[in-house]
């Protein structure tokens, strides 16, 4: 037989720690864009974290988390860059050719020299041997080119379809005609600020 | 008839983009261009293109843009379906030119993983020719570059020469491609070559 004091307690207890469960956290941390912003400060060293500010604002959280530190990301686009030197003429076909020492440093260069808060790009490089940057994202597409003498060319498409192109003298954003126009498309978020 | 020239490649892309107008370049996508070709390429033909570059994908075996960039200099090689018997053919076709070229370009190998046909993509010809940049001034041809080994070739070519039109036109070829690549199936992978990844 069963007590009447546990008949009234029992009940209770579940029921609180039903409630318990409920209410509790999810044990997956999360973000806050404020604090992320906050820590930045006007420094470039954590690049990593402008990357994550800028992707929380555009709402694609699926690498929140799984991110690798920014220099193990900036080490692995160098590798790549690092392995491009290496190829030798026909790497990808007859007509393909291998990159210069002086693309590959523009590049280098170039990455380095991202601005504040522009997402690392994707290294890739074309049959007649120049190194390339690109970004695809959801503000618009861009490509960054480095010819054999190490000139950089630009290309930028927005969502709507309007492409722009510029040689640039020196092999950084920073030095583009339209520097404002390629970060409204990279980094939206540092645009709007700076504007 | 076939183009004033016999050289395909570099020479077929230059000659296609010197013509005066885009009427003339279109114009020759309705004409046969090689002896050995079936004939001109149909709109509603589907066009595959196998990628065998792992240059040209990422870690997570995404296409990137540079798997598109012979279109704007010496023509983005691809097969006409209909000339195939099945993707296994194509397959084959792509295992036996890879073979051919890797004695000649051992050296390819020392720091990446060698070519290998990996996945493919398909599209159809009018795919292919209606994108269109600023102005209506389309981005690509397709003509039927058929090779005597190969009468299913097939080249897709930047139709504009000017260099922020030629990067236009990859870039919308790769933003039609990127999500359109079918691995190659385990069952058919060619024998493993002795050579370690990048």
């Amino acid at each position: 037989m069963i007590d009447p004091v546990s008949l009234t307690v029992a009940p209770l207890l579940l029921a609180v720690a039903g409630l318990r469960a409920a209410t509790e956290r999810d044990p997956t941390p999360y973000i806050s864009p404020r604090v992320i912003v906050d820590n930045i400060g006007p420094i470039k060293a954590p690049m990593s974290l402008a990357k994550w500010a800028r992707v929380v604002s555009m709402t694609e959280l699926t690498v929140l988390g799984t991110e690798r530190p920014a220099t193990a990301l900036l080490d692995g686009i160098a590798e790549a860059l690092d392995g491009y030197a290496k190829l030798e003429d026909g790497w990808d076909g007859d007509d393909s050719v291998a990159p210069t020492a002086a693309a590959i440093a523009a590049a280098k260069h170039f990455l380095e020299s991202l601005p504040f808060g522009v997402p690392f790009p994707e290294p890739m490089i074309s049959p007649s041997g120049e190194p390339e940057f690109f970004w695809n994202l959801p503000t618009g597409y861009a490509d960054a080119r480095f010819s054999a003498s190490g000139a950089l060319s630009l290309f930028a498409k927005k969502p709507d379809g309007t492409t722009h192109y510029e040689e640039v003298g020196e092999p950084r954003v920073g030095a583009a005609r339209e520097k404002q126009l390629l970060l409204t498309l990279l980094a939206p978020l540092q645009a709007q600020q700076a504007a | 008839m076939t183009l004033p020239f016999g050289k395909l490649g570099l020479a077929f892309v230059q000659a296609i983009q010197s013509l005066p107008s885009q009427d003339a370049k279109v114009a020759w996508e309705a004409r046969t261009v090689s002896s050995h070709s079936p004939g001109p390429v149909m709109d509603d033909e589907i066009l595959v293109r196998c990628c065998d570059q792992p240059l040209h994908l990422n870690d997570a075996g995404e296409l990137k843009p540079t798997a598109f960039s012979d279109a704007e200099v010496a023509g983005l090689s691809v097969n006409r379906e209909a000339y195939v018997s099945s993707d296994a053919e194509l397959w084959a076709v792509a295992d036996s030119r890879i073979a051919h070229a890797q004695p000649r370009r051992a050296s390819e190998t020392k720091a990446f993983r060698p070519r290998q046909a990996m996945a493919l993509v398909k599209w159809t010809a009018a795919t292919v020719r209606q994108g269109c940049g600023p102005g209506g001034a389309r981005h690509c041809g397709v003509y039927d570059t058929g090779k005597a080994e190969d009468v299913s070739h097939a080249d897709i070519v930047a139709l504009q020469a000017d260099k922020q039109a030629a990067r236009d036109a990859r870039a919308w070829l790769y933003q039609q491609a990127k999500d359109r690549l079918v691995p190659r199936p385990p069952a058919i992978l060619p024998a493993q070559q002795d050579q370690p990844a990048r």
